[in-house]
């Protein structure tokens, strides 16, 4: 058997287990109970949304305006971080730089392996409901994942024009910000506009904490069972993140091509 | 002023292990210009590299670097950047790196008339602000040999800078490189596959073969 064969077949062995051992029954997949009624209401209301517009516009504001604040803290976070976090950066220095690149490596998958929703939980605990909790959760684990993804973004960017810039004279600061950051640069803005999208959809769950995003608007109708409301809701989040993904492509577009 | 002649003696290089020059004796006086011939994987890139010592036993400082302009077969440009931030990283070497910073991001009239300039010497002046990944191969090819020109060096090592020019454009470029050499009294060694054009403009050519020199002179 081919080493890729047994990969192959372990992680099917794994995902076998796993359904196992969850005790996954197919019969749990069909509503029960009430359920069945609910279900029904639910899907019945998707056809007859029921808009408040004032409520909709200051509920996608709001969304917005945590999603880019977030979003923006993260990037000026994670730049710095992801510099610092690359093997190419510290290239030829010694093992007290690679020693300071381990550790900030460390310091960023810690940021990034608590979910934004554990660090909501530990800021409103800390700091309250202010908006600043919402947007130091969201931008906490954004800023790990986007410095991690950069900094790989940054080594896997093309060597040559570094070693044209070495055969020249130039210092290991001018290589790497002049012949290879610039490299990186379209390919780290497709991905944070990508992380935009994501911080909308972050953004919005936060308001079921409580803060005034699109969310919070969800489980207030959710729990008053008016779920034409709740609708009406879901579909301003989704035309919410088609509109952001149509303009971050045409952003996108104009950076990367 | 650093002394820039080549005098290479019973020179070897390995390279991850494996011996890629063997016994290589060459001297090259100041101004002097030499054309290296030679079938692919005959170890002449791997010379270019020894002089300009990024590789070898001896290997060079970034001072002593940043007066050897170097040229390479696949232009080793930054791709998405215009031709204009391309050309001026020539100086890189001159400068430090706030200065560098500053002239990257903000180019002054005076670099960028002079980079025009150079452009407008190898024939592609009105490419100064594109980008430089939207010129042909042999336009970026070009613009690689317009950064090793605003570099001023002393001494100029350029690896089949030619190679994706038609012939005409081809002998220009070398006639360019060979007379601004002459001008500005650098030593030039440059790697080419054209016979004909290498006799064209070299009194001396050195044959390479396996990583060995087989004939140095001028009656090869």
């Amino acid at each position: 058997m081919s080493n890729r064969a047994r990969v192959l077949v372990g992680i099917a062995a794994a995902s076998l287990a796993a359904y196992l051992y969850l005790d996954i029954s197919i019969r749990d997949l069909l509503p029960h109970g009430d359920g069945v009624r609910i279900v029904k209401q639910f899907a019945a209301a998707a056809l007859s949304p029921e808009a408040n517009p004032q409520n909709i516009f200051i509920a996608v504001l709001v969304t917005i305006k945590y999603a880019v604040a977030a979003i923006t803290l993260a990037f000026a976070l994670a730049m710095p971080l992801s510099v610092i976090a690359s093997s190419s950066f510290w290239a030829g220095c010694g093992v007290p730089c690679q020693a300071l690149r381990w550790m900030v490596r460390c310091f960023i998958a810690l940021m990034r392996s608590v979910h934004e929703l554990l660090w909501a939980v530990l800021l409103l605990a800390a700091m309250g409901l202010s908006p600043i909790s919402a947007v130091i959760a969201i931008a906490i684990p954004y800023a790990g994942t986007l410095a991690k993804v950069f900094s790989d973004i940054i080594d896997e960017s093309s060597l040559k024009a570094e070693t044209a810039l070495h055969s020249i004279g130039a210092s290991r600061l001018q290589k790497f910000f002049f012949g290879r950051l610039p490299q990186a640069i379209p390919d780290i803005l497709s991905y944070a506009f990508y992380r935009f999208e994501c911080a909308l959809r972050s953004s919005a769950i936060l308001g079921f904490f409580g803060f005034p995003t699109i969310g919070y608007y969800i489980k207030l109708e959710f729990d008053n069972l008016n779920y034409s409301k709740v609708w009406a809701y879901l579909y301003v989040l989704l035309a919410m993140v088609v509109v952001v993904e149509y303009y971050s492509m045409q952003l996108r577009r104009r950076f990367v091509a | 002023m650093t002394d820039l002649s080549i005098d290479l003696q019973h020179a070897d290089l390995y390279l991850d292990g494996k011996q890629i020059l063997h016994d290589i004796t060459l001297q090259v006086e100041r101004g002097e210009c030499i054309a290296l011939l030679g079938p692919s994987g005959a170890g002449k890139t791997s010379l270019l590299r020894l002089l300009n010592g990024v590789v070898g036993d001896n290997l060079k400082s970034a001072k002593q670097r940043s007066h050897i302009g170097f040229v390479h077969q696949d232009h080793s440009l930054v791709p998405n950047v215009r031709v204009a931030h391309n050309v001026l990283m020539g100086r890189l070497g001159a400068l430090s790196f706030w200065q560098s910073l500053v002239m990257q991001l903000r180019p002054d009239k005076k670099e960028l008339a002079a980079a025009y300039a150079i452009l407008e010497r190898v024939g592609i002046a009105d490419k100064l602000f594109e980008r430089t990944d939207s010129l042909s191969g042999g336009e970026q090819q070009r613009v690689a040999l317009a950064r090793a020109l605003y570099q001023q060096p002393q001494m100029l090592l350029a690896d089949e800078p030619v190679a994706s020019l038609d012939k005409s454009r081809a002998r220009k470029i070398i006639e360019l490189l060979h007379e601004t050499a002459h001008q500005e009294n650098w030593t030039f060694v440059v790697s080419l596959h054209d016979e004909k054009l290498a006799r064209e403009f070299f009194p001396r050519i050195v044959r390479l073969e396996g990583g060995r020199i087989v004939s140095d002179g001028s009656d090869v």
